[in-house]
């Protein structure tokens, strides 16, 4: 069943302009074509026919089930259209983007309420952080003076060295013509300082804490020599005391009641 | 106004949230996009649901419609994708929805015929369905197309995103493979 125009009854060129005539569809030059064509082709006039009885069968359902039928209520959402997300491979300019972002949504200020809460603790912290750091640092120099401090008056030993054993503070008889003081009893104001009418020496002073040199001694067998205060110095301590209890005197006075 | 504007100035209006626009583009084309479902799916609870949702998707997605086609292909695209959702459901649940239609709702019973007629008749339109129902979705979807809405091989091929000549291969193929079907059948309805 092939002619010049027919190959086979599978495959026959003038399938899409059989449709086309079928369906009404087809250009007055495919259908001059087309009604050549059957004049030669006996395989297309019955598919012409047939595939016609099959598109009336589909459209007899059609009219059957369909046509009567009512057409549903649609009913569309309350929300608003928004814009939809850019498609794969499609470029948006970043200040299309920063629109966007800024654009109120639905959940728009609740998020702007939550950024700027987070922004004021991350604020909060770094202040206090920053007052921590600074803290720290001028802790950390005050020490590093004292230690540069200590460091220029104790010198440093080797690790390996013995450490040096501190030895016995041992106070020698001073020189009685180094430093005589006056046993005058300590309270009253006047005391004088008399070389002529004693000439005990002064065996120990107690006037107060004395920095003994920190320098070790090179040699064990000599004798700290502690500098006792100078007399002026002992007067004038001696007299700050008194002005203290004198002072303290004074107020327990003024508390009692006067009869 | 929105009577005169085409699809596509709906849409555009539609977007600007003026309530009435998307509203039109439903009064428009629900006939047709619920003769693709029921085509499609052959039942008219079925039909209802996917038209219905439909217009949902497209109104949810209205935003992302880009005028690169017509608003009628887009609606069809989106009709045929959830067509072809809900046959998945209904074949994962076992169903068949033409098999199990015995087209009693049919109103395709003229008077004047005999009471055996009648029965013929029905007959004969439920093995149509049926053979319908046989086709590839590629096949069904063009003579749906074709057949209910009653669209031009362009406007097909805008729809389905095709070449003209495929639209019309696939809807030749598609009336030869219905033809094998019924001779198959034991009624004669040719």
């Amino acid at each position: 069943m092939t002619n010049n125009n027919h190959q086979t009854e599978l495959s026959c060129d003038f399938a899409e302009t059989l449709v086309a005539v079928l369906y009404n569809e087809a250009t007055e030059a495919e259908k001059q074509q087309f009604e050549i064509h059957l004049g030669i082709c006996a395989f297309c006039r019955e598919e012409l026919v047939s595939l016609g009885v099959v598109r009336g069968a589909v459209a007899d359902w059609r009219k059957a089930d369909f046509d009567w039928l009512e057409n549903p209520s649609i009913i569309l959402p309350t929300t608003e259209i928004t814009p939809a997300a850019p498609q794969r491979g499609e470029k948006i300019g970043w200040v299309e983007r920063l629109r966007k972002l800024l654009q109120p949504t639905e959940g728009y200020w609740q998020g702007a309420t939550a950024f700027a809460a987070f922004a004021i603790c991350v604020g909060l912290l770094a202040i206090l952080g920053y007052a921590f750091i600074n803290r720290s640092a001028s802790s950390q120099a005050e020490n590093n003076q004292v230690a540069k401090v200590q460091k220029t008056e104790t010198p440093l030993l080797p690790v390996n060295s013995p450490t040096p054993t501190p030895k016995p503070v041992v106070i020698s008889p001073v020189d009685p013509q180094q430093t005589e003081i006056n046993p005058a009893p300590i309270g009253n104001k006047k005391i004088k300082s008399d070389q002529g009418s004693s000439k005990q020496p002064v065996t120990s002073l107690k006037l107060g804490a004395q920095r003994l040199p920190t320098r070790p001694n090179k040699n064990p067998n000599q004798p700290i020599l502690v500098p006792p205060k100078s007399v002026d110095m002992a007067v004038e301590e001696i007299d700050d005391l008194e002005d203290n209890s004198l002072r303290l005197s004074d107020l327990l006075d003024d508390l009692t009641p006067s009869m | 106004m929105i009577n005169d504007a085409s699809d596509e100035k709906l849409v555009e209006m539609a977007l600007r949230n003026q309530p009435d626009a998307f509203g039109e583009i439903v009064r428009r084309w629900e006939r047709k996009i619920f003769a693709l479902c029921f085509g499609m799916l052959g039942r008219d609870e079925e039909a209802q649901d996917a038209t219905q949702d439909t217009f949902i998707a497209a109104y949810r997605n209205l935003g992302g419609f880009r005028g690169e086609a017509k608003v009628s292909s887009w609606l069809h695209r989106i009709a045929v994708n959830q067509c072809l959702t809900k046959k998945r459901r209904a074949k994962t649940r076992g169903e068949t929805a033409l098999e199990n239609e015995d087209g009693s709702h049919s109103f395709f019973a003229p008077l004047h015929l005999s009471p055996a007629r009648q029965t013929e008749q029905k007959e004969r339109l439920k093995v149509v369905r049926t053979a319908v129902n046989a086709l590839p979705p590629d096949l069904r979807q063009v003579i749906v197309m074709k057949e209910f809405e009653e669209l031009t091989f362009q406007e097909i091929a805008e729809a389905l995103r095709l070449p003209l000549s495929t639209v019309k291969s696939r809807l030749y193929t598609a009336l030869k493979q219905l033809k094998m079907r019924l001779e198959k059948l034991p009624l004669e309805v040719i």
